[in-house]
């Protein structure tokens, strides 16, 4: 009886691994994250969607919108309309993974969020959608001009913002579409300034608040007109300076940040510099072509001259007093805090009775940080995704600042980033409807390109697509509050910058003019690791008692010696 | 033409019955199986139960460390692959030795392996011979000590980061574990220190377990104290144990990337002051879309086998020669 009783505990076992052994061999294939969807009747899109900051919901609605367009038009005989079926995922999306797989799935369209399209296209994996991109589809305001019903004289590629249209062509052809620019920078809740009186009144205290702005009493900001955007704000960084110590006084810590990545930091650290420098100052960086109003000329062969540009300086000063005291910012900013935890801890600060002023983030992070609203509205709908009233600061001058040499520039500048990631259509899927499907993925490009598409994409995102087009102020109420006073400052005369590799030695090194670390922003090599953030340098052990001089001494070193190429 | 189909038929079906009788034996009604039949079918049964581990190693081991090898000799320019000789073992070297880039991995590593060497394992040791003498309460004590091993560990690490980012420093004003300092790596060196406690608890308890009784009786009849019993009887008892232990600690210096991922992900681009080799080189290979990372990796991993091959070899032989046995 035991001998039975082992051999079916043994045979049973056996079973349960061998049963484990193939569910775990099983290929796993697409999935479309769990969504089901009633594709009866209708061609099928499969479009593959990078689920990262972004978030999704961006796509859904674009592809909701598209599918009621096309609700009665038949692309295959026996069907009628379309359905968008998403492949939403993070790491199989990414360039270093996609590019070895990309033939195996089934999707036609994709939406990227990073990476080197000409790697793509220089291996055949994407097509060449030049006429596409070339055909003229847009009436004079952006609008689709077969649905406004006026003239079509633009083409996607005429909407682009200055720069994208020659930097997206891979050898004479179009394969790929820019997708959007995020701003990084610093975030501040505008009811917590309000409350604490933080804004500053006409003759340069504080303790103005919302109802001194409205009445324009109150201080110019950096702008220094009255009735913009920035009222209120810092004017000068030695205005910051002095907020952030009557922060501290308030018991309200000024600053929280991802501790774990610094590109929040850098992000940061690149608007401070671009806004001293101004547009065409700053934008050397990308193009290495064109005069400095302090440098000289640059070129290809002097690229390198751009190091000595004062703003990285000005930024190193902002950094290192915020540095100097450990007030300034929040414990977990230094302890360990992911990017998702600090975007809790700065939500989640308005109710918890530890206030906290300011965020250093991407401009998609009220996307990216829906759940923990979702989470805080449960308690109290004001608390909702785009409900609170958290604005873009605008960035202050440097003068009379102490050993940085006074800003002369007073053009306002927003420095974007992300030009690396685009939409485009595989070549070679693993797809048994490839002609028909890539039919509608261009048209899905054309379709998404309508100012409408680009406006609602803004508003669900908190990022911009790198065309050109301006909001009403109807349109603008859409947006969340935060990206509001993004486009409101653009509205008011601030100029966008983007990074891309216009110059041909960035292109041509990608690797090393890689914009993910940022390191053309800063860069100092020691011994023992590199430093890609002037507060990582500063808060380093080994470099409590540096100075400002000494970073940027350190700096122009270690840029030198990595850009000389 | 009939007869021709029939006999080549019939001639493959001979051929299938003759197989089956060489290999399960005729059909014998009454009579006993034969032992070559029955070995046959053993050797059948063990080749395809087999099977799929030894494909399962050639791809996935054998496979994936030659293609690793040959990755280590190539470099990328742009897309283009070309042949690199040994440009990529020598920034690996470059690295170590000459700019810096690991040299506090290099730093890190050795105190980890140091650490789990001299303090690790003593106390699992000495922990599980407390155990082993049956003290009050020493189930208990077996079920809360192997608790971590019970739970994932990353649930483990959730909740030390709640302790050491939240709840220490509210408690203990000045309490801080950073990311710019030592703190971030001898933070979590503890803690991995007390995650791997269990594992090793259980091996050298289960291997005192096993000691002969007749050994034992002898530390009783010497009279040892506890002390005397541990060094003269349990330890050299234990000694095979011990070694494998070392030698699998040893392989381990470059690879072992401890619970860092758990703890700080992959952490940017920039100096990591809990930066290990195994840790570095793990961002470099799940992180990196740079192929220039991937060539690096390929490189310092054959370097590594290179080094750390021999002196596992080395150790275990002069373990074995000269180190404490039950004689």
């Amino acid at each position: 009886m035991m001998k039975i009783l082992k051999k079916l505990t043994a045979s049973i076992l056996a079973l349960a691994a061998t049963t484990a052994v193939a569910v775990s061999c099983g290929g796993g294939g697409q999935s479309n994250g769990g969504e089901s969807k009633d594709t009866s009747g209708k061609t099928i899109l499969n479009v593959g969607v990078f689920a990262g900051g972004l978030g999704t919901v961006y796509f859904d609605e674009m592809a909701k919108d598209f599918e009621e367009y096309y609700k009665n038009e038949s692309f295959e005989d026996g069907k009628q309309g379309v359905s968008v079926i998403p492949f939403k995922k993070k790491e199989e999306l990414k360039p270093g993974n996609l590019v070895a797989t990309m033939e195996s799935y089934n999707n036609v369209l994709y939406f990227l969020d990073q990476g080197n399209y000409t790697e793509f296209a220089s291996k055949g994996l994407i097509t060449d959608i030049t006429e596409t991109v070339e055909e003229k589809i847009l009436d004079e305001n952006g609008d689709l001009a077969k649905i406004s019903g006026k003239p079509a004289t633009q083409s996607i590629k005429d909407n682009m913002i200055d720069g994208y249209a020659d930097c997206f062509l891979y050898e004479g052809k179009y394969y790929a579409v820019p997708f959007w620019i995020q701003v990084p920078g610093i975030i501040y809740n505008a009811e917590l300034f309000d409350e604490y009186g933080f804004y500053f009144k006409a003759d340069g205290s504080l303790g103005a608040k919302q109802a001194d702005i409205t009445a324009k009493n109150c201080g110019k900001g950096p702008d220094g007109k009255l009735g913009t955007a920035d009222d209120g704000l810092p004017a000068t960084w030695n205005d910051f300076v002095k907020l952030m110590k009557q922060m501290v006084l308030s018991n309200v810590t000024p600053f929280a940040w991802d501790a774990t990545h610094e590109y929040q930091r850098s992000g940061a650290y690149t608007q401070i510099w671009a806004n001293y420098e101004g547009y065409n100052n700053f934008m050397l960086n990308y193009t290495f072509n064109g005069k400095d109003t302090n440098l000289g000329e640059i070129d290809e062969t002097n690229y390198t001259k751009l190091a000595e540009q004062e703003g990285r300086k000005a930024a190193i000063k902002a950094f290192y007093d915020i540095t100097s005291n450990d007030k300034n910012y929040t414990r977990k900013s230094v302890s360990g805090n992911n990017h998702l935890e600090a975007q809790k801890e700065y939500i989640k600060s308005v109710v918890n009775g530890e206030p906290i002023a300011m965020f250093l983030e991407n401009s998609y992070w009220e996307s990216e940080a829906r759940s923990t609203f979702n989470q805080l509205a449960q308690e109290d709908e004001s608390y909702a995704y785009g409900k609170h009233d958290y604005r873009f600061m605008p960035i202050p001058n440097f003068t009379g600042v102490d050993g940085v040499k006074e800003q002369t520039n007073t053009e306002r500048v927003i420095a974007g980033r992300g030009a690396d990631n685009y939409i485009c259509i595989a070549a070679n899927p693993d797809n048994k409807d490839v002609a028909v499907q890539t039919k509608i993925a261009k048209l899905f490009i054309q379709f998404v390109q309508q100012r409408d598409q680009l406006i609602k994409f803004t508003a669900n995102t908190g990022c911009f697509r790198s065309f050109k087009y301006t909001p009403t102020e109807t349109e603008l109420e859409t947006y969340t509050k935060y990206t509001q006073s993004i486009a409101r400052y653009i509205n008011e005369g601030a100029k966008l910058t983007s990074n891309l590799p216009i110059a041909k030695k960035r292109r041509d090194n990608v690797s090393l003019f890689n914009e993910e670390n940022n390191a053309f922003a800063f860069i100092v090599k020691t011994s023992t690791g590199d430093f890609f953030d002037p507060f990582s340098y500063f808060k380093y052990k080994d470099n409590k008692n540096k100075t400002v001089n000494d970073c940027f001494n350190e700096f122009k070193t270690s840029f030198k010696e990595t850009f000389n190429v | 033409m009939n007869g021709n189909k029939t006999s080549v038929g019939s001639r493959i079906k001979w051929f299938l019955y003759g197989l089956k009788i060489k290999i399960f034996g005729g059909e014998k009604k009454n009579g006993p199986t034969k032992p070559r039949n029955k070995k046959a079918g053993q050797t059948v049964f063990l080749f395809f139960f087999m099977l799929f581990p030894v494909l399962q190693f050639l791809v996935f081991y054998v496979g994936v460390n030659v293609n690793s090898i040959k990755l280590a000799f190539v470099k990328y320019e742009g897309n283009k692959a070309s042949f690199a000789a040994f440009d990529n073992f020598d920034r690996v070297l470059k690295a170590i030795f000459v700019n810096g880039d690991l040299r506090l991995a290099v730093k890190n590593s050795t105190i980890q392996f140091l650490t789990g060497l001299l303090i690790g394992m003593p106390v699992q040791i000495a922990v599980a011979y407390v155990l082993f003498k049956k003290v009050p309460l020493a189930g208990a004590y077996k079920v809360l000590l192997f608790m971590p091993n019970i739970l994932s560990s990353l649930v483990f690490v959730i909740c030390t980061r709640v302790l050491l980012f939240d709840a220490l420093p509210t408690v203990f004003h000045g309490f801080m574990v950073t990311m710019y300092d030592s703190s971030s790596f001898y933070a979590v060196l503890i803690f991995g220190m007390w995650m791997n406690f269990a594992g090793g608890l259980v091996i050298y308890l289960s291997a005192m377990c096993s000691i002969s009784k007749d050994i034992l009786e002898y530390g009783e009849l010497e009279n040892m104290s506890s002390a005397k019993e541990l060094w003269y009887v349990v330890l050299p008892s234990i000694f095979p144990t011990i070694v494998t232990y070392i030698i699998v600690a040893i392989a381990g210096f470059f690879t072992n990337y401890g619970h860092f991922y758990s703890f700080y992900g992959a952490s940017g681009t920039g100096k990591k002051p809990f930066d290990t080799l195994g840790y570095n080189f793990f961002v470099k290979v799940s992180n990196s879309n740079d192929p220039k990372d991937h060539t690096f990796a390929a490189a310092g991993g054959v370097l590594f086998t290179l080094v750390v091959a021999p002196i596992t070899l080395i150790t275990k032989y002069l373990l074995e020669k000269y180190g404490p046995s039950e004689d």
